[in-house]
């Protein structure tokens, strides 16, 4: 008996040691990724906040705490506040538009069996070239005669031209058009990801019941997809609230032009920053949007987010 | 005093181009590019092109304020049409007392209609793929144009009223405070060959950035080419620009308004010289004036 506890005890000492020695490991591997967002993420996150409370210009070595005066700039400026609106514009006809189109190439390319793999490829293209090109190539696209692509296609059709990006009304949506055109081969291919995991089943039964091929999208497959369907609301939305690279690339002088028509947030911020120095006002404006992508975020979760289960 | 905080490098000035080769085929000399603003519009309205819908094809002058319009604009129409741009300290704008000088410019674009801004993208692709006639631009674009193979000319920018002006700007060199010992003598070193005449004339052959040593400058007095922005320079003003994005973009905007919105030049201008008002006091207070 003594002599069985003298051995078991030096085992159950070794699990544990291992045990710790395991855990200590995972935190070891765990700590490296974490002192990366600390100092990557957290600390310049914690100094843009400190930052919007200033007024620094990028090269004095003196940064005046001005309170919450920069808000208030912010707040006074007509451009910042076309920014915010043509933000919410950018957020409100582009993620319907993804969600929806993609949805449907998704469940069309769900019905296809023969080169389904070539059709996901085609969609998939424009998703993995590089924003700027495709930027570039629609801004070409969107010329005026003689040299947009779509306007002599008009003109071909006897139409009259458009102004696309040098129209106040029609700039934002082009560059709308651009953008979708750009997510949805990501979001098909995510949608077909979460229409393959709808068991075929739950179709069949329905399908005996006599539901009809409407009520079998209404009632199964979107209900189901609803996961699917959060995660890529929520994504697009981030995506979309921080527009920027499309709007640089296709406006004049990348200012988000004309009269301010397609400025969204993050280049309003961006001009502030690095074309007139005025770091403290960028900072805030920066926290605005921060604040605005947790709210909205934190919203869609709420309402978007409830589990259905068959 | 006799302190020297930086030196320049370059100088720059604007020209007006034309193509000779589509001068002729619009039947005007190839040799006499228009000497006034009345014959820059004649000819700018003989040399556009429009397609059976109306959209212009080839732009007579190209009319581009995100390019090198707005200096046009800014120092030269408005001294042409009477006014001055800004105060004499540049602290206060004043180019609104002078709204004929924006009517001028929209007036290309929306009455007589030889070009508009962002046709064919930029007044630099619209000149360089031989799609615009006329351009005012810069010394910088000659060696591109002469690269791309275009017939094309220089001439000073047309007078008005018997004004000529010109705007002018130059790339300065400086060495900072906090540079000591070894960098201070490279530094030193450097900055004395990027002066030396051996780099200038590099400079002005590679990309057409004139020389801002006189004696370099004085033999291209009577180029074909480079004598045209030497000589504007002697009527030249430069901007005192405090954030020449914001600045340059308060000019577009104006020019945006009336023809995008329909706006009159005079609001516009007068809306566009209280932005840029702001702009000014904002840095002169800044800096404790």
């Amino acid at each position: 008996m003594k002599r069985g506890r003298d051995s078991v005890a030096p085992l159950w000492g070794e699990i544990v040691k291992l045990r710790h020695k395991k855990v200590l490991t995972a935190y070891l591997f765990l700590s490296i990724p974490l002192l990366f967002f600390a100092f990557i993420r957290f600390y310049p996150m914690i100094s843009a906040f400190y930052m919007s409370f200033t007024n620094w210009n990028i090269i004095s070595p003196v940064r005046k705490f001005v309170g919450l005066s920069n808000y208030v700039g912010i707040f006074n400026d007509p451009v910042f506040m076309i920014s915010l609106f043509n933000t919410l514009k950018y957020v409100l006809y582009g993620v319907p538009s993804v969600i929806v189109l993609s949805l449907a190439l998704a469940l069309l390319l769900n019905n296809v069996t023969k080169f389904q793999s070539f059709y996901r490829l085609i969609y998939v293209m424009p998703y993995i070239t590089p924003i700027v090109a495709t930027s570039w190539v629609w801004r070409w696209m969107y010329q005026k005669p003689p040299i947009g692509v779509i306007n002599n296609f008009l003109s071909f059709l006897g139409l009259p031209a458009r102004n696309f990006l040098m129209s106040t009304t029609e700039a934002l949506p082009s560059i709308v058009a651009t953008t979708v055109w750009g997510q949805i081969g990501y979001c098909v291919i995510i949608f077909l990801a979460g229409l393959q995991n709808i068991p075929k089943e739950y179709l069949e039964a329905a399908r005996v019941d006599g539901a009809n091929r409407r009520q079998l999208l209404f009632k199964i497959t979107i209900p189901l997809l609803n996961p699917v369907i959060v995660f890529l609301s929520v994504t697009q939305t981030i995506m979309f609230l921080r527009i920027f690279t499309q709007v640089y690339n296709m406006t004049d002088q990348g200012l988000g032009g004309p009269l301010n028509s397609t400025l969204p947030l993050v280049l309003y911020i961006y001009q502030k920053a690095f074309k007139s120095f005025d770091m403290g006002t960028a900072a805030a404006a920066t926290v605005v949007l921060f604040l605005m992508i947790l709210a909205i975020t934190v919203l869609q979760l709420k309402v978007l987010n409830r589990r259905v289960q068959y | 005093m006799g302190k020297r905080y930086a030196i320049p490098t370059a100088v720059r000035s604007l020209a007006l181009f034309w193509n000779k080769d589509l001068f002729k085929e619009a039947k005007l000399d190839p040799e006499k590019p228009p000497r006034t603003l009345q014959e820059l519009v004649e000819m700018a309205k003989k040399l556009t092109k429009y397609d059976r819908q109306g959209n212009i094809v080839q732009a007579g002058l190209a009319t581009q304020p995100s390019g090198q319009g707005h200096h046009w604009i800014r120092e030269v129409l408005v001294r042409q049409f009477g006014g001055a741009p800004y105060s004499q300290d540049y602290t206060k704008v004043t180019y609104h007392e002078v709204p004929e000088a924006l009517k001028f410019y929209t007036d290309l674009i929306t009455v007589h209609k030889v070009g508009y801004p962002g046709f064919m993208n930029n007044d630099i692709t619209a000149f360089t793929s031989q799609a615009a006639a006329m351009n005012i631009d810069g010394s910088f674009r000659i060696a591109a144009l002469k690269k791309a193979g275009i017939n094309f000319g220089v001439a000073e920018l047309p007078e008005h009223n018997g004004i000529r002006s010109n705007f002018a700007s130059f790339w300065a060199n400086g060495i900072t405070k906090n540079c000591t010992g070894e960098k201070l003598d490279a530094a030193i070193k450097f900055l004395k060959f990027l002066a030396s005449e051996e780099v200038m004339e590099i400079w002005l052959e590679k990309v057409g950035e004139l020389p801002a040593n006189p004696a370099v400058a004085q033999k291209y007095h009577n180029d074909p080419i480079y004598g045209p922005f030497l000589r504007g320079l002697e009527y030249a003003h430069a901007t005192f620009f405090v954030d020449e994005t914001a600045q340059r973009k308060v000019m577009m905007d104006a020019v945006d308004k009336v023809w995008l919105k329909g706006v009159s030049p005079e609001q516009a201008f007068r809306e566009a010289a209280q932005e840029e008002q702001a702009i000014l006091d904002k840095f002169w207070k800044s800096v404790g004036k």
